[in-house]
């Protein structure tokens, strides 16, 4: 016999074909069973952007983070909602759905959380200054075009934003990444361009570059 | 009883001699001793349950504590070295005997207040002129594990990019 917790995330999910908002139901369920352990968790990573954006195309997968034991993490996913676990996966093939817990601290460092409805998330400007993160770390165009849409967002604190992206250090690649996403046509050659210019030359050699367009 | 964890091979990473695991996991020296002879041997020993357990929960702090401060060395240092806010004891020496939000302010202190909110219908107004998200190819490369997952759940392959 399945697990209640189980039963009422296969209810929920039974008639609803959008992939993006079948994870946020599952995350709703499942943060709440962590949630009455005393465990916090905060959804991140591409589960986070299709949260604030939500046409956003994105994995399968719910990335989690907060501080909880492997153990606390099993007895939830698997106990509770008959996840199968590999390695430090958790997943379902009826479901079509992953989790993960990668870490136990919000990245960048001091990020913080906001609810979107019932759902803990990093918050918008923390999830835009990861993705410039990631895309400063590799010029990789899904993470460009996805903080592109991000930086457009109607919640977006803009004041917030520059003083957290002053505080980690990403004020320049932030800055490359918004002429970026302002120009008309951005592929994946461009993104990859503006990222070695911004490594090799700083924001002067990316500004003449992209102002050529 | 139980086996002694797989998580056990790693300690080494942290704490480098018996002397320091046998403080982390909180055992003696000699229990250290007899365990690692019975794994060259190719034994598994048996070991108390609350012992596994404590074992599994160091490599799961331990692991992001490194994550964090990216010295190995200096994680176990800090595991085993006594906290004013613990009152003298290390963090090695508390888990698994107090709920783990007791040592989570030594690892990142909480933020201040609580969280804003919003409300979904709030989200989906505030993206609504963003209109369709491009599907592209994903870059970055993906841990093979987890594309083999999301390769088996249906995932787009698009999403899923090199893996």
């Amino acid at each position: 016999m399945p697990d209640e917790h189980r039963l009422r995330l296969d209810r929920r999910l039974r008639d609803e074909r959008d992939q993006n908002r079948r994870a946020r139901i599952a995350a709703e369920e499942v943060l709440a069973r962590f949630n009455a352990r005393g465990i916090v968790l905060t959804v991140v990573g591409g589960s986070a952007v299709a949260l604030w954006d939500p046409a956003a195309h994105v994995s399968r997968d719910i990335d989690l983070v907060g501080i909880a034991s492997q153990a606390d993490i099993d007895e939830v996913l698997h106990g509770e909602f008959e996840f199968a676990r590999e390695g430090r996966h958790w997943f379902d093939e009826d479901l079509a759905l992953a989790i993960e817990v990668p870490a136990w601290v919000l990245e960048p460092a001091g990020a913080v959380a906001t609810v979107i409805g019932t759902v803990r998330v990093i918050s918008l400007e923390d999830l835009i200054l990861d993705r410039v993160e990631q895309w400063h770390g590799t010029g990789a165009l899904e993470v460009a075009l996805q903080a592109g849409r991000l930086l457009a967002h109607g919640l977006l604190d803009e004041e917030r934003l520059a003083q957290r992206a002053d505080a980690i250090g990403a004020s320049a690649p932030l800055e490359a990444l918004r002429l970026l996403a302002s120009c008309d046509e951005i592929d994946s050659p461009l993104s990859h361009e503006v990222h070695r210019l911004l490594g090799a030359d700083g924001l002067l050699r990316v500004r003449a570059r992209l102002c050529r367009r | 009883m139980r086996s002694l964890p797989d998580e056990y091979a790693l300690l080494a990473r942290w704490f480098p001699t018996a002397r320091t695991r046998a403080a982390a996991i909180g055992v003696t020296r000699e229990m250290i001793r007899r365990w690692e002879i019975a794994l060259d041997g190719g034994a598994r020993p048996r070991v108390r349950a609350g012992t596994a357990r404590a074992i599994t929960l160091l490599t799961d702090v331990a692991a992001e504590v490194e994550r964090l401060v990216g010295d190995a060395g200096g994680t176990g240092r800090w595991l085993l070295a006594p906290q004013p806010a613990l009152r003298g004891l290390s963090v090695a020496a508390v888990l698994g005997e107090r709920p783990l939000s007791v040592i989570a302010p030594l690892i990142a202190p909480p933020p201040d207040g609580a969280p804003t909110g919003f409300s979904s219908a709030r989200v989906r107004s505030a993206t609504a002129a963003l209109g369709p998200a491009p599907r592209i190819r994903r870059e970055r490369p993906r841990n093979q594990v987890e594309a083999a997952i999301l390769r088996r759940l249906g995932c787009d392959e698009l999403v899923i990019g090199a893996g």
